[in-house]
């Protein structure tokens, strides 16, 4: 239980501050889904892993970060509402509920960080006027994990260790009307975020394409991955027609 | 004739897309990630002219902010620039400045809805979908498969950029061969996000209208008008509250109240 509150604050940390900066659309973005996986293989049970995971994943799907400005964090929310939920032993549509507001919890915690971080910046000008390249590649990698260690690792640690099994019990004692009630938040979140990427997505010429989704899987209930390779097809017409359109 | 080495691009590229956002901040954004990934071309170019060290890193501590894949072409382009310069080209600190800053927007606004909005999307959509059921390749696919996408293409751009210089890019930006292709991306987009409405959005209602003897479930009758019904109706709502402007905090929010109190009345579950 150490080693796992440990290992999952410091993957919190490092997917918060971005490093290496590639991972942040993998471990980042996706930290749900692969937090429940991991946590499924500390504990001996990937499949309640993968359904935890997969289920707070889908709350984050449509979350963009737009000019470095994120609504809803999905980092916080995945590695520590799932490890903590996981912990509690808790089902997947309550995890939901204990992830988001953790997530939100964490758009409001970025601010001080990125303020925070502006002491760096002080420091490499002052590398900078020996023409020191070591001291500002310092500023730019080592540096500021001492600010994310202190901002997420520390709080994030010991709100797994000292929290989850509070958490647990918390959770045995609310009456059953409670759970449900969490369970219809965790069934209603995830508009927002295919709320948010119709928003980026928007075009009149592509509501067809919303339709035909919708109907493929509500109506003739075909999974995400078929609908997938239909969405290939219609994108290589789409992309044709276009074209010769333009070109007459 | 000074020649940056394949070494040095690879680690400058490598610089860029592993410490780029490390220490993002409101005062210069990524400039700090930015000037990192110039550092080792400095270093070769000015191997011991302390000054030419301390005023070409000044020139790159400035505000920078772009998308973290696509944005690789910058550093390419600006990585050329530095040699040319070093080789005695005129190229000003202003002419360097007013590059980043010209195409630090257009690349992040095409990067922001080719990585979030579509490969992200697709890719998540289909990895959840297979967690769902049970298979660990959702997560291991997930992670790869975004991996090979940002590593690969900040590859290809950032060694796009060096070769061919402001030019590549300012002809990929322009022409509408780009544009044509991320709309025709946008309808994979679409039709994802269409069916994700119907599979990951799980809100129902378990109200039963008894009218005497007989009772009816209302769920059965909304979905003979429409099987998932209320996951449309929720997403339409969602969409039209950011599309007004409303902050995605305060939608939580919302949705935080409609669903605890839609639960406990026994509205919707």
């Amino acid at each position: 239980m150490f080693l796992q509150a440990f290992i999952m604050a410091l993957l919190a940390m490092l997917s918060k501050c971005g490093m290496p900066m590639w991972s942040r659309w993998s471990l980042g973005m996706g930290a749900p889904l692969i937090a429940g996986f991991l946590n499924g293989i500390i504990m001996g049970d990937i499949p309640y892993g993968l359904q935890m995971g997969a289920s707070i994943m889908l709350v984050y799907v449509g979350v963009a970060v737009i000019g470095g400005a994120i609504s809803a964090d999905p980092m916080l929310g995945g590695w520590l509402g799932v490890t903590a939920s996981m912990m509690a032993h808790s089902d997947p549509q309550v995890g939901i509920t204990v992830a988001t507001t953790l997530g939100v919890l964490g758009s409001v915690i970025s601010p001080f960080e990125r303020t925070l971080n502006t002491t760096w910046v002080a420091r490499a000008h002052k590398y900078a006027e020996d023409g020191n390249t070591k001291g500002v590649q310092l500023m730019a990698t080592i540096a500021p994990m001492l600010v994310a260690f202190v901002i997420y690792f520390i709080p994030g640690f010991i709100m797994l260790y000292f929290g989850a099994p509070a958490l647990e019990s918390i959770l045995a004692k609310v009456p059953a009307k409670v759970t449900t009630a969490l369970a219809t938040v965790g069934h209603i979140l995830p508009a927002l975020g295919l709320g948010m990427l119709m928003n980026l997505l928007f075009k009149s010429s592509l509501v067809p394409f919303l339709i035909f989704g919708f109907v493929a899987t509500a109506y003739l209930k075909l999974g995400t991955m078929p609908v997938a390779f239909i969405g290939v097809g219609f994108a290589i017409m789409h992309y044709m027609y276009s074209r010769k359109e333009s070109a007459q | 004739m000074k020649t940056l080495s394949k070494k040095t691009l690879t680690k400058s590229w490598l610089n860029w897309v592993s410490f780029g956002q490390q220490c993002y901040n409101y005062e210069i954004m990524q400039g700090l990630g930015f000037t990192s990934s110039m550092l080792p071309v400095i270093e070769e170019l000015y191997p011991d002219d302390k000054e030419a060290k301390k005023e070409a890193i000044e020139r790159h501590l400035t505000y920078y902010n772009t998308e973290n894949n696509w944005g690789a072409a910058v550093s390419g382009i600006v990585a050329s620039m530095e040699e040319e310069r070093a080789n005695g080209a005129d190229i000003s600190d202003g002419s360097i400045n007013s590059l980043k800053a010209a195409l630090s927007g257009p690349l992040a606004g095409i990067g922001d809805t080719v990585t979030q909005s579509l490969v992200k999307t697709v890719l998540l959509g289909i990895c959840c979908d297979l967690a769902l059921s049970g298979s660990v390749l959702g997560p291991i696919l997930f992670f790869v498969l975004m991996s090979c996408y940002t590593l690969g293409l900040s590859h290809y751009v950032y060694f796009l950029g060096y070769k061919q210089g402001k030019s590549s890019v300012a002809k990929l930006l322009s022409n509408g061969k780009l544009a044509e292709v991320t709309e025709a991306l946008g309808v994979l987009g679409m039709m994802v996000v269409g069916s994700l409405i119907a599979s990951s959005v799980g809100v129902n209602t378990p109200l039963v209208i008894s009218l005497g003897q007989t009772s009816v479930a209302l769920q059965g009758i909304l979905d003979a008008i429409c099987p998932k019904l209320l996951p449309l109706a929720s997403v339409i709502g969602c969409y039209f509250l950011v599309n007004k402007g409303v902050k995605p905090i305060k939608i939580i929010g919302l949705l935080f109240i409609v669903g605890i109190v839609g639960g406990l009345i026994g509205i919707l579950g």
